[in-house]
């Protein structure tokens, strides 16, 4: 088979993983080929609108399991391949020198056994890192059941490492990944966290303790293949943010690619859940906010109509307006419309002046929605009352774009308001 | 009567002119590089010699007084190309002279953002280059990208790629100005290069490209097919040069019918 067959199969195999970041690390080996920033780069962008940083791909999609969803799934009658080490790093090699890719995302099927391909996977990482003396990035997917010596070796090769969860509970697990169990996804997961602590611990102290897994691990879960709410997904990544030590968890909408019967019937993937899952996902990571503050037993999904932070606002009446001459960064985040960026500058600004509100405009700080919840020195700015519900019908998106999940696809692609919602799904600042 | 000052469009030039026209008490008409000059009846010419040593105790004195981002600041925008950008350092510069070490905290001062906004701007080109970049390996094994930018991003991305692409000769040309990074392994030179000299590729290339556009159609799900998200990231001024981008979007569109 040639180079191309296979990267076609092997890529198309592989394009339902989320992640693609090239962040966190900074790698600089001096006169050889390659060098990591720790802002990521992103190369190019696919027809689906998603960034292409790294050469996303799987050494095989020959598989032994037999999970519903997937589609490498063994009862899937589709092209298999695999490809040798040599070729793989030889590629990686080639598209990284055209500046093409930032590195490698190398994951793959369970091929014969877990350790067989794990070791598979390694003897692509190690040629790359010791033969072409590659400073570039690699994301690693450890395989669930391989053993932990070549696991550790991974964590020692790479820049980050991950173990894909998919389903958010031991019952969506069992019924649709039945070879896989929960344990086998979790323990590798916590000995890397712990892992990853130690190394910085060491690294702290002297730099030439040995890298292990600088950018930290990753997830990923399967949103709305099975009947999980989104306060279970965000408890879930909560607790793996708090108690694994996770970098990032990443939310794929479900793309039927199989038919089956334990499977939910979709007709386009549920995109507008996947983007508040990951606005959700941001509150939880920089500004301050824990899932029990805006997802509770009577209320465990997202509002679809407004993203989470002007959801919980406006529950909150309360707490606003607040005082945009006194708040602290806390307090600022937590103003609708008003992201990292807009405090940033506030701050800076105050430190020289009092604002006023042309001041926010020369800031360039979108007023849309901070305009009900901030005074500036005392003076109220919006155009309706402090009122929940006014505000409310105010910020309410226009009857004819609220559409449905059937429809979310046109929702997403149509309405050129959208765009800055858009935007914000991939950077994630509200 | 007050003057228009003409430097000489390197950025010494524009640092002895900024060095000279501050001492003086009154206000310059314009500062401009000698080809963007028209002549104005009301309005003296002052051309200014260029003087090294000048620029580098006016850039010295800019980052005692000022600061660093300061002077990263004036330097970004120097290598922007948009018109008045003489003046605009000019006032920023004046404004830093009384406000010091504060003066790019004055964020709703239209000198000060008007300066952030147009640095911001040429670094946030710098990196998307720094990702849109395509090397063409040629038939002589030296790595060849061009690109056509909106400002003159070259001495940004320049020391990036000698990290990156370390074992390779590389040129970067830099199509709309005729000016081009030239990488020997060891160090860096820009220099002019005219747009005739279009290189010969090398027989691998062509093999490569055609991996690398077949991954690109491959890696879409297209469940989830999003032209516009795409093209808003990859604005149309820099498809030109991207081996991917042009014909999977035609494509793209016309499966979309």
């Amino acid at each position: 088979m040639s180079l191309l067959n296979k990267l076609e199969i092997l890529a198309d195999s592989a394009k339902y993983d989320v992640s693609c970041a090239s962040s966190g690390t900074k790698r600089n080996p001096k006169g050889r080929l390659g060098r990591n920033t720790p802002g990521g780069c992103c190369h190019s962008w696919s027809s689906d609108g998603r960034c292409i940083s790294l050469l996303k791909i799987l050494m095989s999609n020959i598989c032994i399991y037999d999970c519903a969803y997937c589609v490498n799934r063994i009862s899937n009658d589709i092209p298999r391949a695999i490809f040798t080490p040599d070729e793989l790093a030889g590629l990686t090699v080639n598209f990284y020198r055209k500046n093409y890719i930032e590195g490698l995302f190398l994951s793959s099927a369970v091929t014969k056994s877990p350790d067989f391909t794990m070791e598979l996977l390694l003897q692509t990482v190690r040629l790359l890192r010791k033969e072409y003396r590659f400073g570039g990035y690699v994301h690693l997917k450890l395989i669930p059941g391989a053993s932990w010596e070549l696991i550790k070796e991974g964590g020692r090769l790479a820049d980050r490492v991950s173990v894909n969860i998919e389903l958010p509970t031991r019952q969506s697990l069992a019924l649709l990944a039945p070879q896989k169990t929960p344990d086998s996804i979790l323990r590798p997961m916590k000995s890397v966290g712990a892992l990853i602590q130690a190394i910085r611990r060491e690294r702290k102290k002297t730099k030439k303790a040995p890298l292990f897994s600088p950018a930290g691990q990753s997830t990923q879960l399967i949103v709305g293949a099975t009947p999980e709410s989104d306060r279970q997904i965000m408890m879930l990544s909560e607790s793996l943010y708090d108690n694994m030590n996770l970098k990032r968890v990443y939310y794929s909408a479900y793309v039927p690619v199989n038919s089956g019967r334990n499977l939910p019937s979709v007709s386009s993937p549920p995109l507008l859940r996947e983007h508040r899952l990951y606005q959700a996902d941001w509150l939880i990571r920089f500004y301050g906010f824990s899932t029990d503050e805006f997802l509770d037993e009577k209320n465990p999904n997202l509002n679809t109509d407004f993203d989470p932070k002007t959801d919980w606002a406006l529950k909150h009446m309360e707490t606003f307006p607040v005082e945009i001459n006194r708040a602290d960064y806390p307090q600022l985040l937590r103003i609708p419309g008003i992201g990292i960026r807009s405090a940033g500058k506030i701050l800076t600004l105050r430190k020289v002046k009092a604002l006023r509100f042309e001041d926010l405009k020369k800031l360039r700080i979108v007023l849309k929605r901070a305009q009900y919840f901030i005074t500036l020195s005392g003076r109220y700015f919006g155009d309706e009352p402090q009122n929940a519900e006014k505000i409310q019908a105010r910020l309410r998106i226009p009857v004819q774009d609220k559409k449905k999940d059937s429809d979310q696809l046109d929702f997403f692609t149509r309405d050129p308001n959208r765009l800055a919602d858009e935007l914000s799904a991939i950077t994630g600042e509200l | 009567m007050s003057a228009t000052y003409i430097y000489d469009g390197t950025y010494e030039g524009l640092m002895t002119c900024l060095a000279e026209v501050l001492k003086k008490q009154e206000e310059p008409d314009d500062i401009v590089f000698f080809q963007d000059f028209t002549p104005s009846l009301f309005s003296r010419e002052v051309t200014v010699e260029t003087k090294k040593r000048k620029a580098e105790s006016f850039l010295l004195f800019v980052k005692n007084k000022m600061g660093k981002d300061t002077l990263r600041n004036i330097m970004k925008c120097f290598l922007s190309d948009v018109p008045g950008k003489g003046m605009m350092i000019y006032d920023y510069v004046k404004l830093g002279i009384e406000k010091g070490k504060n003066l790019d905290l004055f964020l709703s001062d239209e000198r000060v953002s008007k300066i952030h906004t147009l640095s911001m701007r040429v670094g946030r080109e710098a990196h998307r280059m720094k990702g849109l970049l395509r090397f063409k390996e040629l038939f002589d094994g030296v790595y060849y990208a061009r690109l056509y930018t909106d400002h003159f991003i070259l001495p940004l991305i320049a020391p990036f790629f000698a990290g990156r692409l370390a074992d390779r000769c590389w040129i970067i040309h830099d199509y709309k100005r005729s000016r081009a990074a030239f990488y020997n392994k060891r160090a860096i030179r820009i220099a002019q290069l005219e747009r005739e000299n279009v290189p010969l590729l090398s027989s691998e290339e062509i093999e490569c490209q055609m991996l690398w556009k077949r991954y690109f159609q491959k890696i879409a799900v297209p469940g989830r097919y999003n032209p516009r998200l795409q093209r808003q990231f990859i604005p149309k001024k820099y498809w030109r040069d991207l081996v991917e981008v042009e014909e999977s979007i035609v494509q793209g569109k016309r499966s979309a019918e």
